[in-house]
């Protein structure tokens, strides 16, 4: 069983390698074979006001690949009203044991042939880069071939993956991004134009970061829609994350909307309160796994308008391809931490 | 530090009594609404050997009261297979060293921290037996002192433990069909609580003139006929094809361990229009809930006279919360257990 860490996962897999192997699990998806859990979000509020304890998880199996993974997060969630919109934020653990700012998310790698653990893997890493290679092969179909101008809603880990995705399909020449915070989004041009050696520009309002652009994208934590369907214009190809932060014009104006998957997700609450994650008639849009299968086509010529929604939730394929990845080159270079077996393992079952 | 229990660990810590205590807590928790559970799920593909499929499994659950998110998983490879002319479904011990891997994982729900990894083998008997539990010390009559037991596998020993720390018993009929077997559980369990245990032919003397009838067989046919019960005995439960119709509509009272009917399949060329839900039976499927009764919601039993029924049905995230919770608290107290760097479960990024 091996077990590794945050570093050892950043020096294991690049988001090209990411790309490939996970073309492969969207195929698989799109004819049949692999397998989705999707995921659940169980909410507990705590004694603070404004603060709740979170545990994501989801799963899924890629056959051909002989992997199951699960992943899973313990999260302290904070929610607030910021600029006029409800948000939520992502804040360390409240541990004392270890100096420092942490959080826990983790992928479990299960070998099917045998029902083994392989490896446990921190999800930080693979988390942001599975979003970015969802983008890039959505871009591959769906963004025109010279594409190169970006306007970005959000300055979070998410919009860096999100530009990194799109970076990684097309010639990117220019950036502008916007977020409510003037903080966030100088640091986000200054981090990303050095990173991606791309001219990136912050701007103060979201429509002229949307308008003119090839290429448009909406990552950011609003509860509301912060993204218009007016603003599209002939030939942008628009990467959405969440439902609620875009409005429904991003949905009917494009001439062929994409969706990362079709599943519906669950959150649970004390008291048997449930939210369903699904908007009506989401359905009648085709998913990624269906594109990359051949099963849908994608832009057609440069007049059309698209939109890729890459609705996070389908993670246990993706972490699965790339937690493998990741764990066959750390047995290459001899990387991570080997714990014994039988710590996982009991001779009973149940 | 992350504690790492193993099973004997467990079984040296765990006893029936407390483990039925934090049970009831935790279902009285839940009745009043602070417990959340996320239901079971079952995610299966085909392996690269014909007949043989892989399974993962899990469930979750939360109880703020203890400050703890349990989340249960394993990961099993299954094949169905003809034992004794009858389809079952088998769990292979594939896993080095010819195991198994089943696991529950805690959470500090205040901090975020992962307190604890155990196996889930010993916690997942106690937990069902301590709820068979719970419905025999909410319906059964105060002065019921004789048992009638059909099966005599290790479930049937934790259904026993659970009934003797919830009502005082005299005596304890065994029936299962493979005399051996009885005879076996009789010699153990008889030592284990200090009862008179006894193996009976058939399975109708073991629940004639029987306070408490509990089925904790492995059958997928009917064991017990609800035309055998008699006035003022209480039927414990655990499958949903152990027992037969009239043990359902001839019992005054009948209590399900939950309403959350449903394990979600996930298999390849899922679509949700096609998803495999199993459960919901009809004859349990809109009965009040254990939990309900422990709150007093819904009343239990009215008169000595009265027929009552627990159907221990599915698995809550809750119950491994709370027992491992329980566990966790009793290894800190007595030292058991292994430590592992907290560290090597965190990161300095979040998810």
């Amino acid at each position: 069983m091996l077990l590794l860490t945050h570093d050892e996962v950043a020096q294991l897999v690049t988001l090209d390698e990411a790309v490939k192997v996970m073309e492969i699990a969207y195929e698989e998806l799109g004819t049949g074979d692999g397998v989705e859990r999707p995921r659940t979000h169980t909410y507990t509020s705590l004694k603070e006001p404004d603060l709740r304890y979170l545990f994501k998880s989801m799963d899924g199996i890629v056959p051909s690949l002989g992997v199951a993974a699960l992943r899973i997060t313990s999260e302290m969630n904070p929610f607030k009203r910021e600029a006029g919109v409800l948000r939520t934020f992502k804040i360390p653990l409240r541990q004392q044991e270890v100096k420092g700012d942490y959080w826990l998310g983790l992928i479990f790698l299960f070998n099917i042939q045998s029902g083994e653990l392989m490896a446990i893997l921190p999800d930080g890493l693979i988390g942001k880069i599975r979003m970015a290679a969802s983008t890039t092969i959505a871009a591959k179909r769906l963004a025109r071939k010279e594409a190169s101008t970006v306007g970005i809603l959000g300055s979070s880990w998410q919009a860096e993956g999100q530009i990194e995705g799109l970076a990684c399909a097309l010639s990117l020449k220019k950036v502008e991004v916007y977020s409510p915070n003037s903080e966030h989004r100088k640091g986000f041009a200054q981090r990303m134009s050095q990173r991606l050696s791309i001219d990136i520009i912050p701007v103060n309002d979201p429509v002229s970061a949307i308008k003119g652009k090839d290429l448009a994208v909406a990552a950011t934590n609003a509860y509301e829609p912060v993204m218009r369907g007016e603003w599209l214009e002939e030939g942008v190809h628009l990467t959405s994350i969440l439902h609620r932060e875009v409005d429904e014009a991003c949905f009917t104006r494009p001439d062929i909307v994409i969706l990362n998957h079709k599943m519906e997700m669950m959150d649970y609450f004390p008291g048997r309160k449930t939210y369903l994650h699904w908007e009506k008639g989401m359905e009648r849009w085709p998913d990624l796994g269906e594109l990359t299968a051949g099963k849908v086509n994608g832009r057609a010529h440069d007049k059309q308008i698209t939109h890729f929604m890459n609705n996070g939730g389908l993670a246990g394929v993706q972490f699965a391809t790339v937690a493998l990845h990741a764990v066959k080159r750390a047995r290459e270079v001899g990387l991570g931490r080997e714990l014994p077996s039988e710590w996982f393992l009991q001779p009973v079952h149940n | 530090m992350v504690l790492r229990l193993t099973n004997e660990e467990i079984e040296e810590l765990l006893k029936m009594k407390d483990c039925i205590a934090v049970l009831e807590e935790a279902y009285k928790d839940l009745g009043v609404g602070r417990g959340v559970n996320r239901p079971r799920s079952h995610t299966l593909s085909p392996t690269s050997k014909e007949n043989l499929f892989y399974r993962f499994k899990s469930m979750e659950g939360t109880l703020p009261k203890l400050g703890v998110h349990a989340l249960r998983l394993s990961s099993d490879v299954i094949t169905n297979a003809k034992t004794d002319g009858n389809l079952r479904r088998e769990k292979l011990p594939t896993a080095e060293g010819s195991r198994w891997l089943g696991l529950i994982l805690l959470f500090n729900m205040e901090t975020g921290d992962l307190m604890a990894v155990m196996p889930d083998g010993f916690i997942q008997r106690m937990r069902v037996g301590g709820t068979s539990g719970l419905g025999v010390k909410y319906l059964a009559r105060p002065d019921a002192s004789v048992v009638g037991l059909l099966g005599s596998g290790w479930q049937a020993g934790a259904q026993l433990e659970a009934i003797c720390a919830v009502r005082n018993v005299r005596s304890v009929k065994v029936y299962s069909p493979n005399r051996e077997h009885r005879q076996r559980f009789t010699d153990v369990m008889g030592e284990k609580l200090g009862v008179e245990v006894r193996p009976v032919d058939h399975a109708l003397d073991a629940v004639k003139e029987s306070d408490i009838v509990a089925c904790a067989t492995n059958s997928l046919e009917p064991v017990l006929q609800g035309s055998w019960l008699q006035k003022g005995t209480h039927l414990g439960a655990i499958l949903t094809l152990e027992v037969d119709k009239d043990s359902f509509t001839r019992s005054d009272v009948v209590i399900v361990h939950t309403k959350l009917k449903h394990t979600d399949h996930f298999m390849p060329a899922f679509s949700w229009d096609r998803a495999h839900r199993s459960g919901g039976n009809v004859l349990w499927g809109e009965r009040p809930e254990l939990a309900e009764l422990i709150v007093g919601k819904i009343a239990g039993r009215a008169n000595p006279e009265e027929i009552t029924f627990f159907f221990n049905n599915g698995g809550l995230g809750i119950q491994f919360a709370a027992v491992g919770h329980l566990v966790y608290t009793l290894a800190k107290e007595r030292g058991f257990g292994s430590e592992i760097p907290a560290e090597w479960f965190l990161q300095t990024v979040h998810p």
